[in-house]
């Protein structure tokens, strides 16, 4: 098992440049997602460490060893295709041994290994099968399989599950969470889908444009996004943004609403000079509520506007208003009688509010 | 499931027959005797060269203005088409009251009895202003199954007159000329022929006396006259030094147009391409052959026959199909026309002693070398000679097979092929 | 009585059918037209014109030459065929000769379809890699297939001439010929291609694998760029071979795509009449030597050269049983090498 390391990482691809100076620690034993919208440069960057791509710039380290030359079998690493990528004529057993059959490993031991995961994968009855006969979860666990009897430092998996449907992926997500527990491996996993990030992750990298915008654990980067792209791609539904200015008193300052800060944020303001800027408001939808339910909302802690729709959830009710033009999403009581067509009074929630630079869209609190 | 497919298939197959029945049983219409004036309509099917069909279009023109309740339909087929559908017609229905082709198609109609002899139809005095060699072509048990309008098509030595002057008289002196003036290191050749194809080798053949068939037609390819001809043609490469080989009619044709060849034989359908190709040509009779005559080629007519479906009661048809025949043979101008046009010889006596005939050098040569053929055998049993004569005729020239043994072997296979073409002919013939 | 029944089947109809969409109110009240049932047939409706065009285009023409094949029509009895029995068939097999050309066909078709594929898959592979140039190849590589076969034939015949032919030259002014020769790999020099009845059908074999490849190119490089790259990544992780990748990827990913395109290749070479006739100088009423013929040349033969329908029609009927019997098991086969769906 081995920690990975990327240092001033690029790849350009004529003149595109899809990953951009990167620098990213991989611990031993952890689960990294990469994370972000597609074109993001994730899928390039987990491809440079398997060694399916040329490094243009910058080092790639597994364990302490320089792997840039290294051909990709050599590099002791296992991948996981998103359309699994199994030997077509090749039986399930024969598709696991197959990469141990090459690397010269004796029959009895390739017999044990593909048997002890096929154990672990609860797919010991398919193995006989060819993979035509297997259903898309199976063949995502033959894949998983595949990886797992190479015995590698470091699982790569490009977007294992987005070619199964919603409830099998939900299943397979735990799946492959405890898999990772009990293989004590190396695990980057690279998904465009922020869910599967928060859910799986020990370790978040959230790209965009071949850049990296943040790196943390799930409920950090949720809490204290870096700017307003972390911001919105994670958590869904996705953080309200609103524009403001900062009145003489402090107060967040709308079209149509005035809103309270708190000392942190006053002391933020005074520290950054900020009296009589625009900023950029964010707001989670859990920390907007119907006020009939809040008791003793002091003044300006509400913004009162048009309801568009309503999504009842059962556990919760979506309710969309309309802010100066914005679609802001509240998640609400579910015994919230807000309707589509009427007003809504939101109790906004100040202690989790976060502000935005306008023009860097960088976080300040 | 099943049954229902089973079910619409009967339908469908029940519908089809019934259609095809339908047509069947009013495919042949039986033509009323309608009075004189009503209009007609000649359906003729050919196969000409585009120039003739060119003269055709013209000449029809005139004679539908001349006689405009008669309508003329003519429908072009290449070679092997307009046998095949012609006799696929006398099966089916829709074929047409003449066909126009060369005279070996008339062996095949014959034999499947789909034509009619054209004495039905036209008159004696008719077929007497026709050159009576011409007319030969197209006669089988004393009766004439075709009208023939051009003659020729037969092979002779052609020189370039820029190497030779005058055309030597036998085969040794044409050698001597050919070897003396050959420079094959440079690509010139003495002289070339399509070694490989019967219709050529016939003119040896029968320049030594022989003739294929029998007057039973049965075929005769077993003797002396074969063995002979088999050595002449091996002894053309091996022995007198002239020809290459590999030499056939593309090559044979290719050398001599770019002025690469001395002699050559080839038909007379070839001989306007190389005038138009600049060579200054000489054209002369197939010389002498080493102990027998002169080569001597076939010639053939190409005309029209009368389908066995045109009924001779019926007045207006028949009164119509004399009026065709008078016009496009029977008027030596227009006969003139379709010669010059094919570049062979009119059939029309009268068209062979017009200006235009007699002034034309290549038609002279044509006229005049067509007294050296024999007339091409015409019956079906032909298909048979000439499918035995070119792989043995191969074996011997390519793979040095004993003429003689050659000779037997052609024999026996055109006695089987001609079993095969005779095969059960019903008893009333 | 019949009317009562009829409605009281019906009903019955479509009460259950009613059930089934758990309506009670739709039962019908004794209207007389089933309109279920009918709505049934209904389909089989709109098909049967289709299947009139299938009749009359495909059986008929089908049944009518098994039928000819069954009289004596030829020439002498072109306008009254006589029904007799299986006297074609007998008469074909009695001749050695059949055996003998079923035998050469054999060989004609096996070693072009092989050919074929072995030289467009190859072919194919190369034009699927990262090549500079590589729209300029592939249209190259097309035009023996954009060609006419007729032209593309003839100019082969040129070709082969044995003193003029670009081949020949081409062997004597390298030498190559005359090494060949004193290897004794040929036993002739100047290779008589088009005279010699052997050596015509070898340059015939070359011809028709020179015209027939650019398909199997073009349909392996449709099959080759539908498979996805992650495979062969998935072998270069586990360290495969180019040809472990091969043969383990690229040729069982083809399989559905090369089988129908193998049983077109041999139907059609099997029947390949162009290429060996104009070869042989014999378009149009000649025939060559038998040493160059295969079975549908001497359809060829015995139908149009001496107009014996009837045999020839036997002989049409063999071709396609034989044609018939090898796409049978060509295709078990091929099945049997799949998994068992």
């Amino acid at each position: 098992m081995a920690k990975v390391v990327v240092k001033n990482l690029t790849k350009k691809f004529d003149d595109v440049v899809a990953v951009n100076n990167m620098n990213s620690i991989v611990e031993d034993r952890e689960f990294a997602v990469l994370v972000g919208p597609s074109g993001c440069g994730k899928t390039t960057m987990l491809r440079m460490i398997a060694g399916l791509e040329e490094v243009t710039e910058g080092e790639i380290y597994i364990g302490d060893r320089l792997i840039n030359n290294v051909a990709p079998k050599d590099r002791d690493i296992a991948m996981v295709f998103q359309n699994y990528a199994l030997y077509p004529h090749f039986n399930v057993y024969d598709n696991m041994a197959f990469g141990l059959r090459l690397r010269k490993t004796p029959k009895p031991e390739i017999d044990k290994m593909v048997h002890e995961a096929a154990k672990i994968l609860k797919i010991e009855d398919l193995l006989k099968r060819k993979p035509k006969q297997l259903s898309g979860g199976q063949r995502q666990r033959v894949a998983l399989g595949r990886a797992i009897v190479r015995n590698p430092k470091v699982f790569l998996m490009d977007e294992p599950l987005s070619n199964l449907d919603a409830k099998l992926r939900v299943q397979m997500r735990t799946e492959i969470v405890k898999l990772h527990e009990r293989l004590n491996a190396t695990i980057i996993y690279v998904t465009h889908d922020q869910t599967e990030a928060m859910t799986m992750a020990d370790k978040i990298i959230i790209m965009k444009n071949g850049i990296v915008q943040q790196t943390g654990k799930p409920q950090e980067v949720y809490d204290y996004p870096n700017n307003m792209f972390v911001a919105g791609f994670i958590g869904s539904p996705a953080m309200n943004f609103l524009y403001a200015t900062i009145t003489d008193r402090m107060t967040l300052k709308g079209g149509i609403f005035e809103l309270n800060t708190t000392d942190k944020v006053r002391k933020i303001i005074k520290d950054n000079n900020l009296i009589g800027k625009e900023i950029v408001i964010g707001i989670r939808p859990e920390d907007l509520e119907d006020s009939y339910f809040v008791q003793n909302i002091p003044a300006n802690n509400t913004i009162t506007a048009n309801v568009e729709v309503t999504e009842p959830m059962g556990s919760e009710i979506y309710v969309y208003v309309d802010i100066e033009g914005v679609l802001v999403t509240a998640r609400v009581n579910p015994r919230s009688i807000l309707r589509s067509g009427g007003k809504a009074t939101l109790y906004v929630d100040i202690n989790k509010i976060h502000v935005f630079d306008k023009n860097t869209e960088k976080v300040y609190i | 499931m099943k049954k229902i497919l089973l079910w619409i298939l009967v339908v469908s197959m029940i519908v089809v027959f019934s259609m095809v029945g339908y047509l069947i049983r009013y495919k042949t219409p039986a033509v009323e005797e309608a009075p004189a004036e009503n209009p007609v309509t000649i359906k003729v099917w050919e196969q000409m060269e585009p120039a003739a069909q060119k003269v055709f279009d013209a000449v029809q023109a005139d004679f539908e203005a001349e006689y405009p309740l008669i309508t003329i339909k003519r429908t072009h087929y290449a070679t092997e088409d307009l046998r095949t559908n012609y006799l696929n017609s006398a099966i089916a229905s829709g074929g047409p009251d003449i066909v126009y082709g060369p005279s070996d198609n008339i062996g095949i109609f014959l034999t499947a009895d789909v034509i009619q002899a054209v004495t039905g139809i036209v008159s004696d005095e008719f077929l007497a202003k026709i050159a009576a060699n011409a007319l030969a072509d197209g006669e089988v048990n004393g009766k004439n199954w075709s009208i023939p309008d051009i003659h020729g098509n037969q092979i002779a030595l052609l020189y370039n007159k820029a190497y030779v002057q005058e055309a030597p008289a036998t085969w040794e002196e044409l050698v001597e000329v050919a070897t003396a003036t050959q420079d094959v290191d440079n690509g010139l050749y003495g002289f070339m022929y399509n070694e490989k194809e019967p219709y050529w080798f016939v003119g040896f053949f029968n320049g030594y006396g022989g003739d294929v068939m029998d007057d039973e037609n049965n075929p005769t390819l077993d003797n002396e006259a074969m063995v002979k001809a088999l050595q002449f043609a091996l002894d053309i490469r091996e022995v007198d030094g002239v020809g290459v080989e590999g030499m056939d009619y593309d090559t044979t044709d290719a050398a001599f147009k770019e002025g690469n060849a001395v002699f050559i034989l080839n038909g007379a359908w070839s001989w306007t391409s190389y005038t138009d190709a600049g060579i200054d040509l000489g054209i002369a009779p197939g010389p002498v052959l080493p102990g027998g005559n002169n080569m001597t080629f076939y010639a053939s007519t190409k005309g029209y026959s009368v389908s066995k479906d045109v009924d001779l009661t019926d007045v207006d048809k028949v009164n119509a199909l004399k009026l065709f025949f008078d016009f496009f043979v029977g008027t030596a101008e227009n006969n003139a026309k379709f010669a010059l046009a094919n570049s062979q010889a009119p059939t029309n006596k009268a068209a062979l002693e017009l200006d235009e005939i007699k002034s034309n050098v290549l038609q002279q040569a044509t006229i005049s070398t067509i007294q050296n053929t024999v007339p091409m055998p015409i019956v079906a049993e032909t298909r048979g000679i000439w499918d035995a004569i070119r792989p043995e005729l191969e074996a011997v020239i390519y793979s040095g097979k004993d003429p003689a043994k050659a000779a037997t072997a052609m024999q026996k296979r055109a006695e089987e092929a001609i079993a095969t073409i005779r095969v059960k002919v019903p008893a009333e013939k | 009585m019949n009317t009562i029944n009829k409605k009281n089947i019906s009903i019955g109809k479509i009460r259950r059918k009613s059930s089934r969409s758990n309506n009670p109110n739709n039962i019908d009240r004794g209207r007389g037209f089933d309109f279920f049932s009918a709505l049934k047939y209904q389909p089989y409706l709109y098909l049967l014109p289709a299947f009139i065009a299938i009749v009359l285009i495909s059986f008929f023409p089908l049944g009518y030459g098994f039928w000819l094949s069954l009289t004596n029509m030829s020439l002498g009895t072109f306008k009254n065929p006589v029904f007799i029995g299986i006297q074609n068939y007998l008469q074909i097999f009695k001749d050695m000769a059949f055996l003998k050309t079923l035998w050469r066909t054999v060989i004609w078709t096996v070693l072009n379809v092989t050919f074929h594929v072995v030289i467009g898959v190859a072919l194919a592979v190369l034009l699927n890699r990262k090549l500079p140039g590589k729209a300029i190849f592939r249209i190259f590589l097309i035009i023996p297939w954009a060609m006419p076969q007729y032209i593309a034939a003839l100019t082969w015949r040129g070709m082969f001439n044995i003193n003029f032919g670009a081949i020949s030259i081409l062997l004597d002014k390298t030498g190559i010929g005359r090494e060949l020769f004193f290897a004794g790999i040929i036993n002739q020099y100047p290779i008589p291609w088009l005279t010699d009845p052997a050596w015509l059908f070898k340059g015939a074999i070359i011809t028709n694998i020179w015209l027939g490849f650019p398909f199997m190119m073009m349909i392996v490089l449709g099959g080759l760029q539908s498979i996805p790259n992650s495979y062969y990544e998935a072998a270069n992780l586990d360290g495969a071979t180019g040809w472990q990748k091969f043969k383990n990827i690229t040729v069982p990913m083809l399989k559905p795509i090369l089988a129908p395109a193998i049983v077109l290749g041999v139907v059609w070479t099997f029947n390949m009449l162009n290429v060996i006739l104009i070869l042989a100088g014999s378009v149009g009423g000649g025939y060559g030597n038998e040493a160059s013929q295969i079975l549908v040349t001497e359809v060829y033969r015995q139908g149009f050269n001496f107009y014996r329908y009837g045999y020839a029609s036997a002989y049409s009927v063999l071709v396609f049983l034989i044609l018939l019997a090898f796409l049978i098991s060509f295709m078990r086969f091929i099945r049997g090498t799949e998994s068992v769906q």
